[in-house]
């Protein structure tokens, strides 16, 4: 894995608590964009965890860089930034998952655990941001499809920290439809938030 | 001699628990509790007399800067270290102030946090050399006579700048109410004098004045 963040302490406290988990190892860190796309050509990672907000070049960059290696590392981004712009903006950038800064290790390592295994990932917060961000209504019913029902309860579910095996079995769905239902409901995020 | 005891004040849960990974991976420190918002910071410091707090100062609810004043206030033997990302000398100038001894920087190793832990516990300060740097000159104009004009801000009680954050937050007078445990009337009060105090005569200056001052982020 290779982490990336502004921040040195973040760093170790990344580096600790994922080398913790077992079954991972950190063969590289980053401070800045920059120096995230060179560590990257120089380990070739699997996972990459990095937050959005870099200096030199950001995150959203970053990954529409890295966006054409095949097969690129699976990307999560951790960050405090929650607004659903620029949640939609990581994933259509390429990332597979995003995780709250607020979130606990434990979100962190179910996270991980998804991304390796192929699924996208979004944290409690991060659901419960965009649900709000969807009742609040600045997701316009003209310019977009309205969400589909189920779609909401996924998000509602997701929100209170349900496991996607647990929204699965409620939803009375597989692991992979819970998974289409996430992506689908990124990618009808709006481009722009209006305020 | 006994371990230091640790209270670790900051709303990133993951950083918290990494935090208290590194800490206790050194025998001379226990994290005796963790809190995720600057009120929680206060009730634990109270309950569990920590000899360390380590505080960041953006935090909801209630801020690290009016939970130092707070701590500082009814524990006095208890050392604040602040641990922020903000590189802001008017914050550390206003948080050393409110009571903190220490000034550490995110971007700091965490050898350097375990410096500046034991630093404050034995009654030294400590301020990240970038701090330090901003907040001298600010020093020497004040040792040399050049004292700033007093600021509008401190005019404020220590309830006003709690409700100046809610209201900055979002939160309506019943919401605040209930939280503080004070009627709507005593908050409408409180909110009609921090107008008045600050010169402020929407919700919206208030907001953009909140963020200005650190107390929010923007």
């Amino acid at each position: 894995m290779v982490i990336a963040d502004a921040h040195q302490l973040w760093r170790h406290v990344l580096k600790c608590l994922i080398e913790g988990f077992g079954s991972y190892a950190v063969v590289g860190e980053a401070s800045d964009g920059q120096g995230l796309l060179e560590r990257v050509a120089a380990t070739k990672p699997d996972v990459i965890l990095m937050d959005v907000a870099l200096p030199a070049l950001d995150g959203i960059h970053v990954l529409r860089r890295m966006a054409g290696t095949i097969p690129g590392p699976r990307v999560i981004v951790l960050s405090e930034i929650e607004e659903p712009e620029i949640v939609r903006e990581a994933f259509a950038a390429g990332a597979m998952g995003y995780v709250s800064k607020c979130e606990s290790a434990a979100i962190l390592r179910r996270a991980l655990v998804m991304v390796r295994r192929g699924f996208s990932f979004l944290s409690p917060s991060i659901a419960r941001a965009l649900l709000e961000s969807l009742q609040r209504g600045t997701v316009s019913r003209f310019s977009h499809p309205q969400v589909p029902l189920v779609e909401v309860e996924l998000l509602k579910l997701l929100a209170k920290g349900c496991s996607d095996r647990t929204v699965a079995s409620m939803l009375g769905s597989s692991l992979n439809v819970v998974n289409f239902y996430r992506l689908d409901i990124l990618r009808r995020l709006p481009r722009t938030v209006p305020e | 001699m006994g371990k230091i005891r640790v209270l670790l004040a900051d709303d990133h849960t993951i950083l918290r628990q990494g935090l208290r990974k590194i800490l206790e991976a050194d025998p001379s420190f226990e994290v005796v509790g963790e809190a995720g918002d600057g009120r929680e910071a206060v009730k634990k410091a109270e309950a569990l007399k920590p000899d360390v707090v380590v505080m960041d100062i953006s935090m909801p609810i209630l801020n690290g800067i009016e939970a130092t004043r707070q701590i500082a206030k009814s524990l006095p033997k208890t050392k604040i270290l602040i641990l922020t990302v903000h590189e802001n000398d008017q914050l550390a100038t206003e948080i050393l102030n409110a009571g903190a001894t220490g000034y550490l920087l995110k971007d700091a190793a965490s050898e350097e946090l375990i410096a500046a832990i034991r630093a404050v516990y034995r009654g030294d300060s400590y301020l990240s050399p970038s701090i330090a740097k901003r907040v001298i000159p600010q020093y020497l104009d004040f040792a040399r006579g050049k004292v700033p004009p007093e600021e509008k801000f401190s005019d404020l009680t220590a309830r006003e700048r709690e409700i100046l954050q809610l209201i900055a937050e979002g939160y309506s007078n019943k919401e605040i109410a209930q939280m503080l445990y004070i009627s709507e009337k005593t908050v409408k009060t409180h909110r009609e004098n921090i107008m008045r105090k600050l010169d402020l005569h929407s919700v919206a200056e208030l907001v953009r004045y909140a963020i200005r001052r650190g107390i929010i982020q923007g």
